[in-house]
Formats: structure tokens, sequence, C-alpha cells
């Protein structure tokens, strides 16, 4: 029952190909990713998305608001 | 930005619910669900937006060499269907979301399904969450939702009645959704609208213009 080991890959890492994909949920528009954050960053909206184990979090209630 | 209340209270019911879901879902995932989940992925390949993927339901269903997103409202659902993926054949992300604010491009699937998702999406969200999965489809895409319905039958409403209060407690789920009537609201066709399980579980199928 450990997650990272049943997993294809561990599970703090994220696909390269999922990153290149994912947009804004607000504006559409794209995201920067920052490694050492685990954070998708929107530029247009001004939020920072979380990403956890793995999974981003693409939701604005959960983004961290950019200064 | 916040959640809607009907996000906050699914939010809380599906995040109390993830660890026991299988365990509740068990009698009719396996009476049901395992005949009809195939159908609802027959014929379609290359790129499947996985709207509500849950706990990963879906897993040994997708098309071999298919590549799927799954999306979810909820964290503790998809750390289950993360723990699941070898189950299936096709590569999957998943990636939290909401489905009337998708964060996937414009026209990129080849098709999207919906297992469940929308009998329990409130009647104001049935048309936005139609809306995005058009939008990130190409057109021409299949949309394809699983559903539950009301059942016309009388005797069958008076039995269903009585497990119904609790279904909605666990699930959020009103059966009598009326999803059929939203896809022209959101721009696209109905192609086809048929039970699959007596009169109880629809597939319906949309597609956008080509």
């Amino acid at each position: 029952m450990n997650s990272a080991s049943s997993g294809d890959r561990p599970s703090n890492m994220i696909d390269p190909k999922l990153l290149e994909i994912l947009v804004c949920p607000l504006t559409k528009g794209p995201l920067e990713y920052d490694a050492e954050k685990q954070e998708l960053i929107s530029r247009s909206a001004k939020l920072a998305y979380p990403i956890r184990d793995g999974i981003p979090i693409m939701l604005p209630e959960e983004a961290r608001p950019l200064e | 930005m916040r959640m809607t209340a009907f996000e906050i209270s699914n939010f809380a019911r599906y995040q109390r619910i993830a660890p026991f879901y299988d365990l509740l879902d068990l009698p009719f995932e396996y009476g049901r669900y395992r005949k009809i989940r195939p159908q609802l992925f027959a014929g379609l390949s290359g790129l499947i937006l996985d709207a509500g993927v849950g706990t990963g339901r879906n897993f040994p269903f997708y098309p071999a060499g298919a590549r799927i997103v799954g999306i979810d409202l909820s964290p503790a659902m998809l750390a289950r269907a993360a723990r699941r993926r070898r189950s299936s054949a096709a590569a999957i992300d998943l990636v939290e979301m909401d489905v009337t604010r998708i964060a996937l491009p414009d026209r990129h699937f080849d098709a999207a399904v919906a297992t469940f998702l929308f009998c329990v999406l409130p009647d104001e969200l049935q048309a936005p969450a139609l809306r995005e999965l058009k939008r990130v489809t190409k057109p021409g895409g299949v949309i394809r939702l699983l559903e539950y319905t009301r059942p016309r039958a009388a005797l069958r409403r008076a039995v269903t009645r009585l497990w119904e209060p609790w279904v909605r407690w666990a699930y959020g789920a009103g059966f009598d959704r009326r999803t059929e009537e939203h896809v022209p609201e959101a721009g696209l066709r109905l192609v086809q609208s048929r039970f699959v399980l007596r009169d109880l579980i629809k597939i319906i199928e949309a597609r956008s213009a080509e």
C-alpha cells in the first residue's frame, strides 16, 4: 500500500508531457514550471498552482497569489 | 476565487467517503458496471479526457495505447487513482481540476468521457461543464457520458426511493438530471441517448460540429 513503490514513476515526479499541455484554468494562458517550489505559474492570472504528490492542483482557490 | 457551496459540500463528501468508496460501490461494480464500462470506450482511441476519474474505476477499460488525462475535484479520490495506474493498458496522467474550469487547451482531445459525473452536477453547472468538454475536444470529437437516471417504472421508482436518500448522502448524486436538454445549450449535437442497464443507466453521446 505504498504509493511511491506501486506507481509507474515516483510519486513526486511529474510527466513533462503533462506540463506541456496544462494551461491556466482561468485565463487558459500558458504556465511556467517551477521545479524547486513544485508550482505551475500563471503570469496572466498572477497565480501559482501547487503540485502535490505529483498531482497538479489546478484550482484557483488552492493557488498562491503572486505579488 | 472561492468554492461554491456545491463544490464545498461535494468536496467534503468525497473526501469523507474516499477510503470506503470502493467498498460502498462493490455490489454495484460487480453486478452492473463491469459489463457497461467497456461500452463507454468502444471505438475510442488517441487522447482521451476522463472527467470525474474518481478512484480510477475506468482504468481497466481504457483502450490499449490511448493516452488519458483523468481529472477530479477530490485529491483523496485522485490519490487512490494514482495507486491504481498500473491496472491500465493506457498511459494515464492525473490532475486535480474542476470540470467547469478545465486547465487544458482547446481542441486537444480526440474524445472526452464522464462516468456518473453529470448525475452529481447541479442543473446550473451542466451546460458550463458540457461547454468545457466541448472546448477541449477536437471538432467532431465524441463526448460520451455514462449516467444514472431516475427509473421510469413506478414499481422500481418506489424501490429506488427507499435507498435514494442514502445514496444522496453518500454520493451527492440525484438521478433526476436532464443532461440531454443541456447538450444543445452547450452548442453540442446529441448523437444518441440509450439505456444500457434497464431504465437506470444510460449512455449519452454528443459531438461538436466538424
